[in-house]
Parts: C-alpha cells; sequence; structure tokens
C-alpha cells in the first residue's frame, strides 16, 4: 500500500470563476478519512508538485455523520467525506467534487439552502397549540415511531439531491428532490400532522412536487443513512391520489 | 406553462396511467393482432380487414389510439427534457432504467409517427392498402428498415415493462422496496414477452425478401404462407428451435 | 415611547438557541439567529443517549426532587440549586412537549415515552429516540422555528460568525453584535435590544474532543475579551468512552452502558488475547467491582479516572495504551439495533468492528464544559426560579445574556449525562422571556441611539480582520492549534498537577507569542476559512489560560477537577465559583458564593 494518499480536488475560486483541478499528496494513516486529509492539507498547503496553494475551503461540522455538512462527491459517488475512510477507497488517486446540483460557493463549499427552503414549503412541522405545559403527546405504538424515526434522521446532507436525475438546485421549480418529500412524508405519519396532512399534500402535489420523481431511485442508494425514500414516494403517491380524487369526486 | 398545480398534477397522473391505460392495451392488443401475420398473409389481411370493418372506427382510433398516444409523447418529451442523466457516475440498475424509459419513449415518437404513415396513412404516399401483408413484406425487405422496427418494437415493450414499476409507484400500488423489486422484474418479464411476441409477428411477413420467418408454435391450424413469399422460402422452413437465434440476429 | 419594537438576536442555533427563538417568537417579537452553520448542523445533534425526565414511567418512585438532588450531587455541590431544581421540576413538561413537537422518542409497549438508564442515578429517567435524541430534539426545534420563520417573526441569518456584542458604553448595555459574513467576508454590525448567546462549548480548545468543528468557544471568549466574567472555566468533563480518530473523537454514548454495557480490561496486564477468547474470569470489569451500586453508571468524571487508574497508574490497558473495553456482546442484536443503532454505526463505520460481535476499544476524551459565561439569575423564596424575572441567564452586561453549554450554572463540577440536553432547553426556556421582558422595560431602543458604537466596533473587527489577512509569518495557525490542543490534553483534563499548569499557562503565553507570527495561508476575500479561523485560535487561546489559570488556582480536587496533591474535596476554602475577567494581563480571578440553601454539601459516594 502506497505511504502517501494522493488527491485530485476540483477547486473554484469563487461561484462565477472557472473550476480547476490541484493535485495533493498527504502522508497515509490507519484509519484516515476525507477529513483528515483535507485538514493535513489545511496544515501544509503545497500541492503536489510543491506549490504554496490556498487551502482548499470545505464545509464540515460533526464529522460523525449526523450533521449533514460535509457532502462531497467524492470518487464520482456523493457521500459524506467524515464516513469515507480512504482505507475503504480503491487504491489510486482519489477525486473530490463539490456536489453538482447546488450552486458553488468556493472550492468544495456549495450553497444548500434550496433544501431548507424546501423544508418550508412542504412544511415540515407539527403545528403545536403553544410551547406551555400541556401534557404528553399523543400515544403511539412503538411500531410506528420506530417507522418515523428512520425519517427523522435525515440531516439534509443533499446526496438524495445530487444523485436524483431530475433534481437541479438552480431549477427549482422543477422538482423539490427527494429529501424534502420524504419530510413532508415523515410529518404526515406523527399523529398531530396527520391532522395537516392536506396540507402538506397540497405542497407534494405543486409543479414541483411528487410527479417530478422519474424513479430513477439513486436517492435511496446513496443515502448515508438508509432512509426508504422510494418507500415515502410511494405513499406520498397513494395519499396524493387519494386527495386528487376526492378533490375531485367530493368527498 | 399557465398550468395550476393541480392541472399539472392531473396531466401528470393521465401521462403515467395513460400509458397503461389505454397505450399498453391497445399494444397488447396491437401486438397480438399482427401476430396473425406468423399465419401468412391471408389471416392478417382478413384481420386488417375486420379491423377496418369495425363500427366507430374513427373515433376509437382518434380517441382511444392517437390522442392518448399524442398526449403521452408530448409530455414526455418535457419529462425527458427535466433529466440529468448521470449513468457513468451511479451505475445503479434503476439508474439505468430511469435513462433507458426516456430514450425508448424519445424513440417512440418518431418509431410510431413514421410507423403510423406508413401503415395506416400508406394510400396518402399511393400505396395498395388493400394487401397490407404484402406491403409489409415488401417494405421489409429492406434490412434498415426492418432492423429499424425491431428496435421499435424492442423500445415499445421495454418502455411499457419498465413503465408498469413507474405506475405501481406513482399510483402507489407497490409501497415496500421488495415490492417495488418484484414490480421491476414484473415489468421485465412482460418486456421480454411483448418484444418475443412483436419480433415473430415482424418475422410473419417473411423480412430480408423471406430469407427470415416465423416461429410456429402453439397454432392449431397451418396456414399457407403466402404466394409470393413460398418460392423463394420453400426449402428453409425454421425448425422449431431456430426462433431464438432468429430473433438474436436481429436484436 | 418609540416607534419601533424591542429587536432580539440570538446567537447560535443549537438547542438552547432555538429554544430561546421559540419563546421570543410565540411572545409575538421578531428575532434575529446567527449562526455558523445552517442551524440544523448545530453541534446539539452529536447528543446521543437522551433527556432526563423524572416522569417515573417505571414506578420506581422517581421525582423530580430526586433527579434535583441528583444533579447537585453529580456536580458535586457547585451547581446553582434554585437552577437546578427549576430545571428538574421543568423537566417532565419539556419533554412532553418535545414528544408534541413530534420527537420521535422511543415507547414503551402501551405507548408511553420510554427511559432508561444514565448515569449517576438509579432511575430510568432518560427519555430517548434510539441513540440520536440530540439530533431528534433540534430538528424538533428547528421545525418549529421554521414555522415562525414562514410567519416572519424569524430571520436567519445562517453562515453568520459572531465577532463580538456592541456596548453602548464601557460595561453596557448591549445593544448590538457585529458578525462577519463567512461567504463573502463582510462585517457588518446589528442593532439589537437584545442579545442572547447559545454558542455551545469550547471542545477545540483541546484540539480534538467529542465536539463538532464548530465547537472553538470563539464567540464566548469573544464576550469575556469585551467584559462579561467567565465562570468555573476550569471545570471540563471528560467522557469515558471515545473512538479514538485522527480528525476527532467521536462519542459513544453512556446510553451503552444505560443499555447494559460493562466495562473491562483483562487481568493479565499485556494480555494480546482477542477479547473474544479472553473467558470471563480472566475480565476485570473494575467498574462493577469498585462501585457495586453504581458499577458501570457512575458519573463520568468518576468513570474517567477510574480508567485513567486502569490504564496510567496501573498499566493495565489494551496493549498497554489508555484504552478499555466497553462490552455489548452479551446483549441480543435485535435489542441492540433498535436501542442503539446510531451509535453502533458510528463505531463499526469508522472503526471497522462490530460492537454487536467484538467489544468496543473505547477510550476517555473531553466533551462538554460545566463553565461559561457567568449569567445570573432571580429566585423565589421558596427555592425555585422567578421566570419573569429580566436577571434570568443575564450577565453581567445588560442585555447580553446566554444559554446552553456557553453558560455555567447547571452543572457544577460534574454534568450528569442527559442533563445537558434539558439545561440547554430548559435555559432557552428562561433566557427568552427574560430578554423580552428586559427589553420592553428599555426606555430607549437601540434603533433610536446614534451610529457611534456600532460604526466603532465594525471598524474595530475589519482592522483585526484586515490585520490577520496581512499576517506573513512562519507559523501555520492549525498547526499551532494542534499544539495548543496537545498541550490542554496533557495537562488539563483528568488528573492536574500544580507545577505542569504552570508551565501550561507559560506555554499558552508562549503560543499567543506565536500566534502573532503566523502566516495567513489564504487571503482570498470570498469564503475565505483561514481568516475566521485564525481569529477563532486568538480566541481559544485566551480561553485555555481562564480555564488552566483557573485549575492551577483551586486547590482542591471537585468533580471533574482532580488533583492528586489535593485529592480532597474543600468546601471550607473552595466551595464557590471561579470568576475570570479579562484584563490586557492575562485573566483576573475572584471567587462568588454558591447557592446551596436547598441541599446540604454531603460526601459524594456512588459504592
Amino acid at each position: 500500500m502506497s505511504q502517501e494518499v494522493h488527491l485530485r480536488i476540483r477547486r473554484q475560486d469563487a461561484p462565477d470563476s472557472q473550476p480547476y483541478w490541484q493535485d495533493f499528496r498527504v502522508p497515509r494513516k490507519k484509519g484516515m478519512n476525507i477529513i483528515s486529509c483535507l485538514q493535513e492539507i489545511a496544515r501544509n498547503p503545497v500541492d503536489a508538485a510543491g506549490r504554496k496553494v490556498s487551502p482548499p475551503v470545505w464545509d464540515c461540522s460533526c464529522l460523525e455523520e449526523v450533521c449533514g455538512a460535509c457532502t462531497m462527491v467524492i470518487n464520482g459517488t456523493p457521500r459524506q467525506s467524515c464516513s469515507t475512510l480512504v482505507d475503504n477507497l480503491p487504491e489510486g488517486t482519489i477525486t473530490l467534487e463539490p456536489v453538482a446540483k447546488f450552486p458553488v460557493v468556493r472550492d468544495l463549499v456549495v450553497d444548500r439552502s434550496a433544501m431548507f427552503r424546501a423544508l418550508r414549503d412542504v412544511r415540515a412541522w407539527l403545528p403545536i397549540d403553544g410551547t406551555h405545559d400541556l401534557g404528553p403527546g399523543p400515544r403511539r405504538a412503538p411500531g410506528d415511531v420506530d417507522e418515523a424515526y428512520v425519517f427523522s434522521r435525515c440531516m439534509t446532507c443533499g446526496c438524495c439531491m445530487e444523485a436524483c436525475p431530475n433534481y437541479d438546485a438552480n431549477d427549482y421549480e422543477q422538482f423539490i428532490g427527494p429529501a424534502p418529500l420524504a419530510q413532508a412524508y415523515y410529518f404526515s405519519k406523527h399523529p398531530t400532522g396527520a391532522m395537516n396532512q392536506d396540507e402538506r399534500l397540497e405542497a407534494v402535489m405543486g409543479a414541483n412536487g411528487i410527479t417530478g420523481c422519474g424513479n430513477a431511485q439513486n436517492c435511496v442508494e446513496v443515502c448515508p443513512k438508509e432512509i426508504p425514500l422510494t418507500e415515502a414516494f410511494a405513499r406520498l403517491n397513494r395519499q396524493a391520489n387519494r386527495k386528487w380524487l376526492a378533490d375531485i369526486l367530493g368527498r | 406553462m399557465g398550468l395550476t398545480d393541480r392541472q399539472w398534477f392531473t396531466l401528470r397522473r393521465l401521462h403515467s396511467l395513460s400509458g397503461i391505460l389505454p397505450i399498453g392495451v391497445f399494444l397488447a392488443n396491437h401486438f397480438f393482432i399482427n401476430s396473425f401475420a406468423v399465419g401468412g398473409q391471408e389471416p392478417f389481411n382478413e384481420k386488417v380487414h375486420f379491423l377496418r370493418s369495425l363500427p366507430y372506427l374513427v373515433l376509437i382510433e382518434t380517441f382511444g389510439i392517437f390522442v392518448p398516444i399524442a398526449f403521452h409523447a408530448l409530455l414526455g418529451v418535457l419529462i425527458y427534457r427535466e433529466a440529468r442523466f448521470n449513468n457513468r457516475r451511479l451505475s445503479y440498475a434503476h439508474n439505468y432504467m430511469f435513462t433507458l424509459q426516456r430514450i425508448s419513449g424519445v424513440v417512440l415518437v418518431f418509431f410510431i409517427t413514421y410507423h403510423v404513415l406508413f401503415t395506416r396513412f400508406a394510400h396518402w404516399f399511393g400505396h395498395d392498402t388493400s394487401d397490407m401483408y404484402t406491403l409489409l413484406h415488401e417494405k421489409f425487405a429492406n434490412p434498415w428498415l426492418f432492423a429499424i422496427y425491431v428496435v421499435g418494437v424492442c423500445a415499445a415493450s421495454f418502455h411499457l415493462g419498465n413503465g408498469l414499476f413507474g405506475f405501481s409507484i406513482h399510483w402507489g400500488l407497490a409501497t415496500s422496496r421488495a415490492g417495488q423489486r418484484r414490480v421491476a422484474r414484473l415489468g421485465m418479464v412482460v418486456a421480454l414477452v411483448f418484444a418475443l411476441v412483436g419480433i415473430n409477428a415482424l418475422l410473419g411477413f417473411g423480412p430480408l425478401g423471406g430469407r427470415l420467418g416465423p416461429v410456429r408454435i402453439f397454432n392449431l391450424e397451418e396456414h399457407a404462407p403466402p404466394q409470393a413469399a413460398v418460392a423463394r422460402h420453400a426449402e428453409s422452413v425454421p425448425a422449431p428451435d431456430a426462433p431464438a437465434a432468429a430473433t438474436e440476429d436481429n436484436r | 415611547m418609540t416607534q419601533s419594537a424591542p429587536r432580539f438576536a440570538v446567537v447560535g442555533g443549537g438547542l438552547a438557541g432555538l429554544m430561546t427563538v421559540i419563546k421570543i417568537a410565540e411572545r409575538g417579537h421578531p428575532v434575529d439567529v446567527f449562526s455558523v452553520v445552517p442551524v440544523k448542523r448545530s453541534h446539539s445533534v452529536c447528543a446521543q443517549g437522551g433527556i432526563n425526565a423524572a416522569v417515573n414511567i417505571k414506578g420506581e418512585n422517581d421525582s423530580p426532587e430526586i433527579h434535583f438532588y441528583d444533579t447537585v450531587k453529580g456536580g458535586d455541590f457547585l451547581a446553582h440549586q434554585p437552577l437546578c431544581k427549576g430545571m428538574a421540576y421543568a423537566a417532565p413538561g419539556l419533554v412532553y412537549l418535545l414528544d408534541r413537537m413530534g420527537v420521535p422518542f422511543s415507547r414503551t409497549p402501551e405507548g408511553n415515552l420510554d427511559f432508561r438508564r444514565f448515569g449517576g442515578t438509579l432511575h430510568h429517567r432518560t427519555a430517548f429516540a434510539g441513540a440520536s435524541t440530540g439530533q431528534q430534539l433540534l430538528y424538533a426545534l428547528d421545525e418549529q422555528v421554521r414555522r415562525y420563520e414562514v410567519e416572519g417573526l424569524v430571520r436567519k441569518h445562517e453562515g453568520f460568525e459572531f465577532l463580538g456584542p456592541v456596548l453602548a458604553g464601557p460595561g453596557g448595555p448591549c445593544v448590538g453584535l457585529v458578525a462577519l459574513d463567512l461567504k463573502t467576508m463582510e462585517i457588518t454590525a446589528h442593532r439589537f435590544d437584545a442579545v442572547v448567546m447559545a454558542t455551545g462549548g469550547p471542545g477545540l480548545v483541546f484540539g480534538r474532543s467529542t465536539n463538532s468543528m464548530i465547537n472553538t468557544g470563539s464567540a464566548a471568549s469573544s464576550c469575556y475579551q469585551a467584559g462579561v466574567k467567565y465562570a468555573n472555566g476550569e471545570f471540563i468533563q471528560i467522557h469515558p468512552t471515545a473512538i479514538p480518530g485522527e480528525d476527532k473523537l467521536r462519542l459513544m454514548s453512556e446510553s451503552a452502558r444505560g443499555e447494559g454495557g460493562r466495562v473491562w480490561v483483562p487481568r493479565k496486564k499485556g494480555d494480546t488475547r482477542d477479547p473474544r477468547e479472553i473467558p470471563e474470569e480472566e475480565r476485570w470489569y473494575f467498574l462493577e467491582e469498585k462501585y457495586p451500586r453504581f458499577g458501570n453508571l457512575v458519573p463520568r468524571d468518576i468513570g474517567a479516572r477510574e480508567i485513567y487508574d486502569v490504564c496510567v497508574n496501573k498499566g493495565m490497558g489494551i496493549g498497554g495504551q489508555m484504552m478499555v473495553y466497553l462490552d455489548l456482546t452479551h446483549k441480543p442484536r435485535e435489542f441492540l439495533d433498535h436501542r442503539l443503532g446510531a451509535i453502533l454505526e458510528i463505531y463499526e463505520k469508522f472503526a471497522g468492528d462490530d460492537p454487536r460481535t467484538v467489544p468496543m476499544k473505547i477510550f476517555p476524551a473531553v466533551h462538554y464544559s460545566m463553565g461559561g459565561l457567568w449569567v445570573d439569575y432571580e429566585r423565589t423564596a421558596d427555592g425555585f426560579i422567578d421566570g419573569d424575572s429580566p436577571k434570568n441567564h443575564m450577565t453581567n452586561i445588560p442585555g447580553l445574556y446566554a444559554a446552553g453549554e456557553c453558560e455555567y450554572q447547571y452543572h457544577g463540577a460534574n454534568r450528569l449525562g442527559a442533563n445537558a440536553l434539558l439545561s440547554c432547553i430548559y435555559s432557552g426556556t428562561l433566557a427568552g422571556p427574560a430578554a423580552v421582558n428586559y427589553a420592553s422595560g428599555l426606555e430607549r431602543l437601540a434603533n433610536d441611539l446614534a451610529e457611534g458604537p456600532y460604526e466603532r466596533e465594525r471598524l474595530r473587527w475589519e482592522r483585526r480582520f484586515d490585520e490577520i489577512r496581512r499576517m506573513d509569518g512562519p507559523e501555520n495557525a492549525h498547526k499551532l492549534h494542534r499544539e495548543l490542543g496537545e498541550l490542554m490534553i496533557e495537562n488539563m483534563t483528568i488528573v492536574r498537577h500544580n507545577d505542569a499548569l504552570r508551565r501550561t499557562d507559560a506555554r499558552l503565553q508562549e503560543l499567543m507569542e506565536r500566534w502573532h507570527r503566523i502566516g495567513a495561508a489564504d487571503t482570498a476575500g470570498w469564503t475565505n476559512q483561514e481568516l475566521p479561523f485564525i481569529n477563532q485560535l486568538w480566541n481559544m487561546l485566551e480561553l485555555a489560560r481562564v480555564m488552566t489559570l483557573g485549575a492551577l488556582a483551586r486547590d482542591e480536587s471537585r468533580g471533574a477537577h482532580y488533583k492528586p496533591e489535593f485529592p480532597e474535596r474543600n468546601d471550607e476554602e473552595w466551595l464557590k465559583t471561579t470568576i475570570a475577567e479579562w484584563t490586557p494581563d492575562g485573566p483576573k480571578l475572584s471567587y462568588e458564593e454558591v447557592d446551596t440553601s436547598l441541599v446540604k454539601p454531603v460526601a459524594r459516594k456512588y459504592d
């Protein structure tokens, strides 16, 4: 095994400037992840040819795959750079690119605010009466909660959005994307959330809603939290169709 | 486009529905009726005359076949334009299906346009439409044209079979991952059956000047091969195991 | 009477910050949130085990009073008792609130909230959502905030770094803040009538810890340098169980022990066998042996110290290292996946072994700061908190508040597991209304003030960043940071010696000198991560001195602060809060009494 890790990083100085590739070599350490490679570059910002360069800019926070910040395209696949261990990647150059579906801010940092905007659009919350003490919430069957819990682990990382062939943040009107749709489903699963399921469905049935899903199912393949997105979409479709028919035929 | 969200939703749902009903049903019927060509000139032409004698034919053709297909095609092209294919990076099976579904759709737009002009409206181009069998036999003497038809049949078969998968999700029929996988497999079986039946029907016209012929199995009654084809074709009636090879050659 | 309405800022979008936002917005006031990351990515997501509330779902006669007592005792009596009492009594209601917000808490077969055991208590008191409770709670609050955002009451400034408060004059009041747009690098001053700091802990002062990369403590340090008192800085919690890593030390939640995980080392020193091949009688379950009552669930300071003792003093760590086994392999796989799935996945992904079949190798790591910005509170005669008082959670600078890990009141010398999420949320429920009540009593609102202080502060920070941008010395900021971390981990964690602490402070001052010789590796004017980091590094160095000098002065052992030279707790001299005030020559220490009127300090025993 090589003593060095060779990284090719796609860099871009500003949103409107031309991207370029830069190569780096960092000493290989056991158990190291992509983040530790980037940290090593920051400590010693010199490219593979020995030139002093500005250290690449990237997003990260928790480093344990719960915050969703450090999404990158690593060797062609969107994933979290914290949980991507160098030892688990094939030998050879590792390529790092910013996710392509969101506007690049600089280097590996992209602007994923469209995802948060989408959460507003699908009304991803429960309309509680207030924060004063009103006693416990509705009782819920353990099995129901377990099913819901899986969706609640979505960390808005954007891997599914990047993988989805129908999604592009630059064309938000076209498709809202997998993650927000799954959240709409999640909130309607809750007994309280079910009360205003119709509001969420209204968004789901919007022009950029569930009909934008083309069933490529890449989302579910790349989701780091293994959220059953495509199951949610089928169920959402069922709910949406029911509403559609009810609205046409009358309840 | 000036449509409300709900109108767009309705169009997308009708798009999904129209692929199965009536288009899928029509395709099944179309392939089956055309399989009479396996029996030869007489039974085929007989069925053509029968179809031409149907009451309300123009209405059936217009609203049962033409309008749905045109609508499905038009919206399909819009859907095609939404996609940003990423198969090279994300080579998951469903992602290939997603791409193939769209490409086959576009292929079909061209193919069906040609096919309809060339058969249903052949008389516009001065052809004698009283003997459709012979007309097709002569046309299929051209290997390119025959190949285009094989591609068209395969595209239609795949598009329908894989369309079943999308349909099952759009209508919330297959919700679990396993269920969706089962439908996808079923869809491929349907596609295969359609392709085999469709190609055999094409072979029934004795393409390439009769050098190829259909597989005749499960037929209760042997019909005489068409007069024109008999002379050139007499020695080489294919053995029951030949069809697979013949089909293979023409893919 | 002014025309405009008061304006509020909350800095930090973790549990404490978002709860504060909700409480302010719920009262109909517009509120601005500043956060370096989208609030949904705040460090609260990393909390795993759960949140304490004495609901007594298991019929164990648990009660808020016992929860209160456990908290005070767990904090070695340095916590402010009225606050702990208020928190313990509010806890069930808060957990129910979170439940109503839709947190997918794990359930009992009857459909009630389930509770599990945690350290420092004998009761099942910890509500949990799998093993990603913090993430679930934060998302629930984030969703409620989003609702107010849609209503137009909340404005988010995500990707903005708080640089410092704007004070109307020396000593206050606070009338706004200066923030750096991390994308455009633009520095702007903003007018607010009250500013609530909810900026979390300073884990990065220790280089690698269980904290997120955003937990630099920089914002709190900046407030300290602007005149806010910093309290109990020396109390740093070391979590006994973490997973080693090159980039960070990932937490292995206490819930692993709460659900039955056992800590052991081989009885034979230097035993190199596969742990699965070491028979039961050759394993030393040292916590269970020494603490038969609490066993593996002793509080964290004690757990970490015992591991240190076994590994360093007795040399019995795995492979001679500071490492012990945390064993869950006796539990059924299905049970583990259901109750602990998220954390076992983390171990599996980063350590490569399946903890369901192979005992985990874990070691202690810096986890939490009990100390933080000094804040006030108003108690009632019966020992509760006056929830309407504008004094609650206000720092010594009027109008500047602090809530969550960045303040100091709730955990004394050691925090109990699953009390952090609770204290963050509870402090938000106090700080929000307090800020509102403070601002509504103001005669002049920030909007009516002259431009002077805002422009002055903005220019000061612009100059500061210009200077940083021009730094072209030989030092690399990240390398200096690593040195700082190594220094602090070596001398400021489980065991502290006065001579080492003196050396540490000298080294810190040396690092501060070397800081001036840093070369800015990136001088770009757009999304430049180096410049803020160099600024943060200075703030970390300032805080490191507060911690170290606080520890040096405190000649006793209490909670997480342990000096072998002074192994006993000394209530007569040291039952008091350390207060550090910034001066150009380093922190000036003073002390303040702790309210211990409700529970008399007794010996802290768990065996």
